[in-house]
This record gives structure tokens, C-alpha cells and sequence, in this order.
């Protein structure tokens, strides 16, 4: 706050016009601006808001997605796609898709004051049978590794994993129009053959789960002894996404969900990266993705 | 609102120092109460509240945006395998902390005022872990990570140990930090290969390993400034 800093007027001074003018003027409320008293002296608690909805999170909500089985008892089992392209599995219980929404007309809005920043978690088991990195493919899912002398190893590239990416509705909350999220492809892309995937610029909104690992052991430079593959166990993958009006129009949400496809591996093309579909090495049921229960959630926060 | 007037003037009255000076000290007193119970509720609201008082977001969601949110450290097509990421091979390894934007290495955060600072950074990493055991018992083991950090004004925020598969991260920090203009960078560290690790694969012995990439990147950052 402005501060006055003059000297009092003592016994025996002179009273003059001016001075008194001065002092007056000291007084006046010009310092009192926008500033001091609204800028500078107002604390966050000056704006509560109706609804309990905060001043910075203006809305921010959540739901469970994927199947409740906490033990493992029944997971929902997804089977690697044989085709490409090929349409993307929904998360849900395994009976219907679980999605957050609808949201009410005018809640979600995001416009140039704020963001709209989505998380997602889920409980996910990515399984597979036999050697399926070893099937010709293209692009393969394996790297062919020289002796020093002559013959060569082949050595899984550890590269195949699963694509969670998200999708929303920003239409109606009939939630009929689901479409992916800006800067986020369908990976139905075509760069060249029958490869279908997105450029990596298109997988802002996807969080990958490594389809299995493989281990090696090395000897100057060769790779010796057996492959050791091991199914990787039930874990949790998270991800992340926002979306501002610096990537687009404002738009009112309606409704979020997470899709998923796989497998999908690496692919450059043309002097760019792609992560493709890898329907060649896909048997029936030898490549699987379990998950029960995660969570998808938003916040939405003002950024000016 | 408080009644200011401590004594009112007369003409052909006497005035004296104490006569001005009670007048003044009443205007003072009133100003220093003048707080916030005095005003109305509506007397303020996010539409009055200049841009940026109290919040400001600093966000890229492709970052580098020149690099379409890859990082920048990429190897070129004829010494990468189709099937792999253009990524760091061996060879591109810089063996330390490095910009995920090299180009440009830092992002500045302009008109910070002051308060607390929110930092995310989130994307995909890809590593590859075949190679962590020798068999070679000279050589220590060396199960291939890729580090994560995030600094501002060259002052670690938060780090990790990072991915050690093809999977997705995120990593986030908050601190206090004064006013003015800050800096802050995104980087990341490679587990070099080992001295037994295989480097080349065929056809031709050519093309290397892709050994990390990373993509999706996005950076979200918020500044609150009370």
C-alpha cells in the first residue's frame, strides 16, 4: 500500500497555502489505483466462487474406468489386431465402455484464460505367446546382430508396445461424436505399403506399454546364448494430455475416454518418425493387453 | 465507509497547527482501515483482476516445437534401420545431461513475479534394454535407463531415474522462486552402452542401434504469484 511521509506541522510554523495544498494533495486518493488496492491486496480466499468450484481449478472431476477387479480375478482381455487399420478397442468393463461424461452443458469450458489438463491411470498386463518378434513383419520386431565373424543374432528390438491414446466428444453431451484430441492421430496414417500408424507429431495424447522385453547376454560386441524373454507383469501406465486455445479453437468438453491399440512399433520413413501398427506378427490370441481399473480425470486451470 | 471529518472549520476562526494536523491524522486513520471488509463483495472478480496478477501458464504440447515434440538428438536414415526410431545411436551419444532441445536449450518463463512455480513435463520414451548383463565379470552390469530432469536457472527441480523400456513418463516439481524472468530446461541422460554391448546390426553392419528417443513431449508450467 502507498504510504505518506511528511514531517507533521509543528508550533510555531509557518501555515502557508502551499504547503497546505501540498499536504492535502498527499491525500488524495489517485494513489489508491488499481494497483495497491485490487492487484497487489486481494488473496486468493476474495474469490470464492458458487458451487464450491475454485478460483484457479475452475472444474476439475474424475471416474473410474476399465473393470473394478482389484485381484485380478477376471481382467478384460484385449487381442492384438491382426489388421491394419483396425478400429480402437474403448476401455471398459468389459461389457460397455467406461467414459468420463457427460458433463453439463457450460462446465467444461476451455477458453484463452485456462487449460484443460487430463490424466489417466490404468492397471494394465500386456502378455504374449511363443517368440512372436521373430515373425517376418514389416516392419520387424527384431534386429538381425552380426558376429564378429560370420552369421548373425536376432535380438528383439523390445520396441512393440501398446498405444493408450485419448479421445473426447466436444460435440454434444449425446457423446455420439467421439473424435481424438488436437495433436493426437487415429493411426490410420499411410505413409507408404500397407503401413498404417501416425507421424510421432500425432501421439500427444498417447502413453505406450512395452508389448514384452527381452535380454541378451554380450560378448565383445556380440550377442551370445539364448534370448531370455519375460512377460512383463501387471502394471500401471499413466498418461498425460492438455489442450489450450494456442492449439486450437475454445471448446466446450463433453465427454473424455481412453482407447488403445496395438501392437505398434517404430517406423521412420521420408526423414520422419512413425509409430505403426504391426498386424503381421499378431496370431490369434499371442499378443494380448489385460487390464482392469485405472482412472481418467480432468482439471481445468486458469493460466491468466 | 468511515466518516473522515475531524473538525470543521470556521471562517474568522483561529487556525493552529493542531487544527491541521488532527484533520490529517483523521484522514490517515481512515486510509489505513481502508481494507477489505469495507468493500463489496462484487468489488473485485476475475473479470476486474488484470492478466497474469496472480497466475500465469507456460505450456508447449509438442516441444520441441520445431522438432514436432521429438528430441533433437537424432541420427539420419542411412545409419537407422526402418523399423527403428531416427534417434541417439551410440555413436550421438553425448554421454551426459542434455537438452531434449538442443537447438535452443532453454525456455524462458517471462513475467514471473515471484511465488511458486509448477512444473511438468510428460511424453514417451523409447530405450533399449536388451544388453544390461555382460558376461564379461570385469564389467559391471549396466541395465540402460533414461535419465529425467528438469532445471530452472540451472538449478535441479526434480530428477529421476527415468524409463527403462518403451513406456510413458512424467515427471513434476514445484518450488519457490524470485521475481524476474526464469529459465528452465528439459533434459535428459542415456545409460551409455556397455564396453561388450553389440553397436551395428545388418544388413551391412551399417546401421546402429537405436538406443533412446524420446517424443510426445509437452511441458506444462504454471506460476502463482501470491
Amino acid at each position: 500500500m502507498s504510504r505518506i511521509n511528511r514531517p507533521p506541522v509543528l508550533d510555531g510554523d509557518a501555515i502557508s497555502a502551499s504547503d497546505l495544498n501540498d499536504r492535502y494533495a498527499d491525500y488524495t486518493q489517485t494513489d489508491i489505483n488499481e494497483f495497491n488496492t485490487r492487484d497487489a491486496a486481494v488473496d486468493l480466499p476474495q474469490f470464492e466462487r458458487d458451487n464450491n468450484r475454485g478460483f484457479l481449478a475452475k472444474v476439475g472431476t474424475s471416474v473410474l474406468i476399465g473393470k473394478q477387479d482389484f485381484y485380478h480375478a477376471a481382467p478384460v482381455t484385449l487381442n492384438g489386431m491382426g489388421t491394419a487399420p483396425s478400429a480402437a478397442y474403448v476401455i471398459g468393463d468389459g461389457v460397455s465402455d467406461t467414459v468420463l461424461g457427460p458433463l453439463g452443458a457450460g462446465l467444461a469450458v476451455v477458453d484463452d484464460t485456462n487449460i484443460l489438463r487430463v490424466y489417466w491411470s490404468l492397471n494394465v498386463r500386456p502378455q504374449f505367446t511363443g517368440t512372436p518378434w521373430t515373425t517376418s513383419s514389416t516392419p520387424s520386431a527384431e534386429y538381425q546382430v552380426p558376429h564378429t565373424s560370420a552369421g548373425s543374432t536376432g535380438v528383439a528390438t523390445n520396441a512393440t508396445c501398446w498405444a493408450l491414446y485419448l479421445q473426447w466428444d466436444v460435440t454434444s453431451a449425446a457423446l455420439t461424436n467421439w473424435t481424438e484430441v488436437p495433436y493426437q492421430g487415429d493411426f490410420t496414417a499411410n505413409p507408404t505399403g500397407t503401413i498404417r500408424g501416425s507421424l510421432l507429431e500425432n501421439t500427444a495424447a498417447t502413453s505406450v506399454v512395452p508389448a514384452w522385453t527381452t535380454r541378451h547376454d554380450a560378448v565383445d560386441r556380440e550377442a551370445t546364448g539364448a534370448e531370455v524373454a519375460n512377460p512383463i507383469g501387471w502394471r500401471g501406465v499413466s498418461g498425460h494430455y492438455f489442450y489450450t486455445t494456442a492449439m486450437g479453437a475454445s471448446v466446450t468438453v463433453y465427454g473424455l475416454r481412453l482407447v488403445v491399440k496395438g501392437p505398434m512399433h517404430p517406423f521412420n520413413f521420408n526423414g520422419r518418425n512413425y509409430l505403426v501398427q504391426q498386424p503381421d506378427i499378431v496370431d490369434g490370441g499371442n499378443i494380448t493387453l489385460q487390464h482392469t481399473v485405472g482412472r481418467l480425470g480432468f482439471i481445468i486451470n486458469k493460466v491468466k | 465507509m468511515k466518516k473522515w471529518t475531524q473538525r470543521e472549520l470556521r471562517a474568522g476562526g483561529v487556525v493552529d497547527p493542531s487544527a491541521v494536523n488532527d484533520e490529517l491524522r483523521a484522514q490517515q486513520s481512515s486510509m489505513t482501515t481502508l481494507d477489505r471488509e469495507q468493500l463489496s463483495a462484487d468489488w473485485v472478480n476475475e473479470t476486474h483482476l488484470a492478466d497474469y496478477a496472480i497466475i500465469r501458464g507456460y505450456f508447449d504440447a509438442r516441444y520441441p516445437s520445431t522438432n514436432y515434440g521429438e528430441q533433437t538428438i537424432q541420427s539420419d536414415a542411412a545409419v537407422t534401420p526402418s523399423n527403428g526410431f531416427l534417434s541417439i545411436i551410440p555413436r550421438l551419444d553425448p554421454g551426459s545431461w542434455f537438452d531434449i532441445n538442443e537447438t535452443s536449450g532453454a525456455i524462458t518463463l517471462s513475467g514471473f513475479k515471484g511465488g511458486n512455480l509448477f512444473a511438468e513435463w510428460s511424453g514417451n520414451a523409447l530405450v533399449f534394454p536388451p544388453f544390461a548383463a555382460t558376461q564379461k565379470i570385469e564389467f559391471p552390469q549396466n541395465p540402460k535407463y533414461l535419465g529425467l530432469r528438469i532445471l530452472v536457472n540451472n538449478s535441479l527441480l526434480v530428477e529421476r531415474r527415468g524409463p527403462a523400456y518403451h513406456e510413458h513418463f512424467r515427471i513434476f516439481g514445484a518450488g519457490n522462486f524470485p521475481a524476474g524472468d526464469l529459465e528452465l530446461r528439459l533434459q535428459a541422460k542415456v545409460t551409455s552402452v556397455g564396453p561388450d554391448d553389440p553397436l551395428v546390426i545388418l544388413p551391412g553392419g551399417t546401421q546402429q542401434v537405436p538406443q533412446a528417443h524420446l517424443y510426445s513431449n509437452k511441458y506444462c508450467v504454471l506460476g502463482r504469484f501470491r
